[in-house]
């Protein structure tokens, strides 16, 4: 891909913590990763992987009892950890707007659709109600839904694609610099979720928007991202271009979920073995390797470190990384 | 909503009673065809005729006018005394239950203090320190049953904040009054409205009771349960004088719980202001747990 792309988000050692009666949970573990402008980052992985929790922490919500430990959110050069709570409200919607999966919940159960887009319009720009509600039809409209019917209809009248597209008029009514669609398409039939992903891929480019894509859904995420990150218990263990990572991935972890995937495994489906970890108990090493079929002795006592081994790939395994010194040492002698 | 209200009989009853005591309170000056506070000792104890519909009082009173007019001191009160306890108790409830710690634990230790006695015999307290009188009983009604109302919506506050759409809400940058005035507060009435519907009942009867034991209206003040009291001694003679306010009483009391029964079926399905079931080897399935498979 393209190198083009000015960099609008870029996370740098995030860590999030949870304090829990079983002891330390780390749920975020040294995240790192950038979108760019116009840019779409996937970040995939099974359920309890710690994808919602980075998602929350780049908002600075992370339900108790959680906490950001430390790392670096840049968005458009702000650090977003360094912000008072005041400042901290107006860039949420206004510059990160955030989806989630169960469109039902998003929205309340006693208000109708058009005062919840209405109240993310007021709480950050100065409009009477009457412009504000105009705007939030308007939006509305342009993701397909009959305005005025679906602007006075409460939560449950709508369909579970109505509702859902009408939670991204919501997101996209203050036009954020980055989108967050957390599993925002996973609940919606094929076709739904391919008109949606057609209309966020257009919008990538026209509005200058940047996408971060969250989803467990493999085939939904090279559909629409132009990058990938992988994350595993709490830490991304590959990431690169959408086409390398799915074509030539390094982790085990990735190849082995791509192999159990009938999108990109075309043969006999090999399900991964056992289950995940519990973030609880880790082990010291790598937290795949109970799992992984190359594990090898330091992969259960070192953790990893997420290194780059092809050109703007990288991945977080000792298997490569030891190939990788091989093949230089061959080269330097 | 009103449909469904409409058509549950018991509760178009309540709706009804509610809705003729109210009218023809209201309309006492109208109505009553004699000022309910001169005495004419040479009336007293008259039967019903042409000139006074019910007979008149040991003092020469026109007893339909004085219940009309007892009718609408008891309301006046009754509803101020539940404005007040609103005021009080919903915002108590939602800043303790949205602020948690300190707050919580500060309001809702006080709020115990007030739960720990019985509340008429607090509210007898309360008006024997602060002296008898209307506005005494309101206040000493008041100090009581905020707790109540308190504590329901603190509950529900626990339980919402919990909930997605606050998530969704915040991160699309709502403060803190935005989430409590449009999330929480919707959210909340509901069930506060069924209560207080079914509690003015009981506030009709407190300061019933409480002038009834002299505390509250003073007289010449007409006032139902001043009015009872005032009978006792003529309980035989006169049985009428204690009888009709009396029914005045229940009537009312009866029209609000069957009006608050009837408004709790149709806002508060959930079951947050119903009483918890007692037995739980009960054969019968608790109503409840009908409402709340049929809800979802």
């Amino acid at each position: 891909m393209d190198n083009v792309h000015k960099q609008v988000l870029e996370v740098k050692n995030l860590s999030a913590n949870f304090y829990t009666s079983r002891g330390l949970i780390r749920a975020a573990d040294n995240i790192n990763f950038n979108v760019g402008q116009s840019e779409c980052l996937a970040i995939i992985g099974e359920s309890g992987a710690g994808k919602s929790v980075t998602a929350l922490s780049l908002l600075r919500l992370v339900p108790h009892p959680g906490r950001i430990e430390e790392g670096e959110i840049n968005l458009e050069g702000r650090d977003l950890l360094q912000l008072n709570p005041k400042e901290m409200r107006r860039v949420r919607g206004e510059d990160l707007a955030l989806v989630f999966q169960d469109s039902l919940s998003t929205f309340n159960p006693v208000r109708t659709i058009g005062s919840h887009i209405c109240e993310t319009i007021t709480a950050h720009r100065k409009l009477s109600s009457a412009e504000a509600r105009d705007m939030a039809r308007c939006k509305l409209a342009e993701m397909g839904l009959p305005a005025e019917r679906s602007f006075r209809s409460f939560p449950f009248q709508l369909s579970g694609g109505m509702r859902q597209r009408a939670a991204l008029a919501m997101a996209m009514s203050l036009h954020p610099r980055v989108l967050i669609a957390d599993e925002a398409t996973t609940s919606l039939d094929v076709t739904l979720q391919a008109q949606i992903l057609h209309y966020l891929k257009k919008h990538l480019q026209e509005c200058c928007m940047s996408l971060l894509f969250i989803t467990h859904d493999l085939a939904a995420a090279a559909a629409v991202a132009d990058r990938v990150a992988v994350m595993y218990a709490g830490r991304i263990v590959e990431s690169g271009p959408v086409r390398e990572v799915f074509r030539q991935p390094l982790h085990p972890y990735t190849s082995a979920l791509l192999r159990s995937h009938p999108s990109f495994c075309p043969g006999r489906l090999e399900p991964i073995n056992g289950s995940p970890p519990d973030l609880a108990d880790l082990s010291p090493g790598c937290a795949f390797s109970p799992r992984c079929l190359k594990g090898r002795e330091i992969c259960r006592n070192k953790v990893p470190s997420l290194q780059e081994l092809w050109p703007e790939q990288q991945a977080a395994c000792h298997f490569h990384q030891a190939r990788k010194n091989d093949l230089r040492e061959a080269a330097v002698t | 909503m009103t449909g469904r209200l409409l058509r549950d009989h018991l509760s178009l009853t309540g709706l009804v009673i509610i809705i003729l005591i109210f009218a023809v309170t209201m309309a006492a000056p109208v109505l009553a065809p004699h000022d309910p506070l001169p005495v004419e000792l040479s009336e007293r104890l008259r039967s019903a005729d042409d000139q006074y519909p019910l007979g008149t009082d040991p003092l020469g009173r026109c007893l339909y006018s004085r219940l009309l007019y007892g009718g609408r001191i008891t309301l006046q009160y009754s509803l101020s005394v539940l404005a007040i306890i609103l005021l009080i108790g919903i915002p108590t409830g939602l800043l303790a239950g949205y602020l948690g710690g300190m707050v919580d634990g500060l309001l809702m230790r006080v709020a115990d203090v007030v739960l720990a006695f019985p509340n008429l015999i607090l509210a007898l307290v309360v008006t024997g320190f602060l002296g008898p009188g209307l506005i005494n009983v309101m206040i000493a009604l008041a100090v009581v049953s905020w707790v109540q109302y308190a504590r329901v919506v603190r509950g529900m506050v626990l339980s919402l904040k919990q909930k997605e759409f606050v998530l969704a809400a915040r991160s699309a940058g709502t403060g803190p009054l935005g989430i409590i005035w449009h999330h929480l507060v919707p959210n909340v009435l509901p069930p506060v409205v069924v209560m207080a519907t079914l509690n003015l009942g009981g506030l009709v009867l407190s300061i019933a009771t409480l002038s009834f034991l002299g505390l509250g209206a003073q007289p010449p003040v007409p006032e139902w349960g001043a009015m009872i009291n005032e009978a006792r001694n003529y309980m035989v003679s006169t049985p009428m004088l204690m009888l009709l306010p009396g029914t005045a009483i229940a009537l009312t009391v009866l029209g609000f719980n069957l009006l608050g029964d009837g408004l709790r079926d149709v806002l508060d399905p959930q079951g947050f202001t119903r009483p918890r079931q007692q037995s739980a080897g009960s054969s019968k399935p608790s109503p409840r747990l009908f409402s709340r498979r049929g809800s979802q």
